[in-house]
């Protein structure tokens, strides 16, 4: 709470805190539009993980755990990683797998930017679980929210695509696909569609 | 006199870089993890990230020794200054700490009277030293291995646009460019039914649907009536390029304002659901620079990239004598 406020987001009281690993229970609970603040351990997952957990076990526990749409910049002091940079990546990209994982390994929170489409979200709904937003470009900010670097794997991956487990101390981020069906990424499109459609006009010289 | 060697033996490694570098990584996976040997390239602090060259196959030896021919015959010639990595270095340094989320794509650079190959070696030289030191993620992917080189050297990585002009100086400016930037960008070719729009014709009118999807846009940035294969170096201009046909400025007007007006309604960011300042170069035409292109007749692509909020630049003008900073640009006026 204290980090939050310290980087100057407004805390107003009614923000969720959060312990991962996450129930049902829990999860249910959220509604579009919840912030939420995430305490403890979550993974970071990009493309290459998410092809690969598609067809095989994942490395650690994943249910009721959180998934976090990341590449982030890591060093290696010594034996220890740290972690330079950490936002959140497009979470599109994970849209062909994100539903069939949330299923297999009954994770409970995915965090990414730009939210992701009708497939997740219908399998959200159905295992239980949310898509929370953070904010793209805020790395440093995130950076700060990461406590400890307790592992890694797939390095082979790559720094950005492998899995990075970390842990987290009051992790801002909005509930924008919840477990219920709901999606805001799905309204905004909506609503923009239809200002755009009053831009329609022809453009000529 | 010239305080060269390091400039001089990084030119060599450019071609080899260029014809093989991901080739030797891929042979001899563990040779990065090697001590590295002194062989013919004496230069150390050039090479200390660049390990896999120092035994490169026989069609990159034979580049390498080409390039120093070249190389030694260039110095002879009229060339007053020549980068230091050290200053490369320091820029990028410089920048990543401006920067503060440091994820990287293209530089571009303005040269006057300086050696390209020079710059291109200091400029990949202080990107891997970056790299090295955790300011820039690792982000240059071989495509076909999905292998990332570790180090952000590698084919077209940095990207890195030269462009001589008459001023006696040397402008050299370094773009972020995060990943949403990228690979939320569109391309589309006209004609075409575009979706909330109806019908978008083989002209400019066709110009209309740039959605962004992912970051608050800091810039947004539009290449029309282009080959595709211009597409990413056109939008990745500061500037927003338009064909030829419109580059009167009465014309340009009343091709902005129905665009940018489009954009700066429309809560079209969906991240930032509902907000509708999203877009800081709102509305600011001088932020618009606009650039003329030939396209081949038959073909109109759209295409549209930004920047987004958290736009990271940084740029400096350096004396092309001596190598000297001028001054820096970015650091007081935020104007494109």
């Amino acid at each position: 709470m204290k980090m939050a406020r310290g980087e100057g987001l407004p805390i107003t009281g009614r923000e969720i805190r959060l312990t991962l690993p996450l129930d049902e229970v829990q999860v249910r609970a959220l509604k579009v539009g919840d912030v939420v603040l995430l305490n403890g351990p979550m993974h970071t997952g990009r493309d290459s993980l998410h092809h690969y957990l598609l067809t095989h076990d994942s490395p650690v526990p994943l249910e009721g755990s959180a998934i976090y749409h990341c590449g982030p910049v890591s060093l290696k002091r010594g034996d220890k990683w740290f972690i330079n940079a950490a936002g959140p990546t497009t979470s599109s990209r994970e849209e062909p797998y994100q539903g069939d994982l949330l299923r297999k390994f009954r994770i409970r929170a995915v965090i990414g930017k730009g939210g992701m489409g009708g497939k997740t979200l219908a399998a959200l709904k159905e295992v239980g679980a949310v898509y929370l937003n953070a904010i793209g470009g805020a790395a440093q900010y995130y950076t700060r929210c990461i406590t400890d670097v307790s592992g890694v794997d797939f390095l082979d991956f790559g720094i950005p695509e492998a899995m990075w487990h970390i842990t987290v101390k009051d992790f801002p981020a909005i509930v924008t696909m919840d477990a219920h069906g709901n999606s805001l990424h799905a309204e905004i499109e909506h609503a923009s569609a239809r200002e755009l459609s009053h831009h329609a006009e022809r453009v000529t010289l | 006199m010239w305080g060269l060697r390091t400039a001089a033996h990084s030119v060599c490694a450019i071609p080899a870089s260029r014809i093989s570098g991901s080739r030797a990584v891929r042979c001899q996976p563990d040779y990065t993890t090697k001590e590295m040997p002194h062989g013919s390239i004496q230069d150390q602090h050039v090479l200390a990230d660049r390990r896999d060259l120092l035994e490169p196959s026989p069609d990159v030896r034979r580049a390498i020794n080409g390039a120093r021919e070249r190389e030694t015959q260039e110095r002879r010639q009229c060339l007053p200054w020549r980068p230091s990595p050290s200053t490369w270095t320091w820029l990028v340094m410089e920048w990543s700490r401006f920067a503060r989320t440091p994820e990287c794509r293209p530089l571009r650079s303005r040269p006057g009277r300086c050696h390209q190959m020079a710059m291109s070696a200091a400029i990949r030289e202080a990107i891997a030293d970056a790299t090295k030191e955790g300011k820039l993620r690792p982000n240059a992917v071989d495509s076909l291995t999905g292998k990332n080189s570790g180090n952000n050297l590698g084919e077209g990585a940095p990207v890195i646009h030269f462009e001589q002009w008459e001023k006696d100086e040397v402008e050299v400016r370094l773009i972020l460019k995060g990943g949403g930037c990228e690979n939320k960008s569109i391309q589309y070719s006209l004609p075409a039914e575009l979706p909330y729009l109806g019908r978008a014709d083989r002209n400019i009118d066709g110009v209309r649907n740039a959605s962004c999807t992912q970051c608050g846009r800091h810039r947004v940035m539009v290449a029309a009536s282009v080959q595709s294969a211009w597409q990413s170096a056109e939008t990745g201009r500061p500037a927003i390029t338009m064909p030829k046909s419109s580059s009167s400025e009465r014309s340009m007007t009343s091709i902005r304002f129905p665009i940018w007006r489009s954009w700066n309604n429309t809560s079209w960011t969906s991240q930032h659901a509902g907000n509708r300042t999203m877009d800081s170069g709102k509305g600011n035409p001088d932020r618009l620079q606009d650039r003329s292109i030939s396209p081949a007749p038959a073909s109109f692509f759209v295409s549209v990239a930004y920047d987004c909020w958290a736009f990271r630049r940084l740029g400096v003008v350096l004396d092309p004598s001596t190598g000297a900073i001028r001054r820096w640009l970015y650091k007081e006026d935020t104007r494109l």
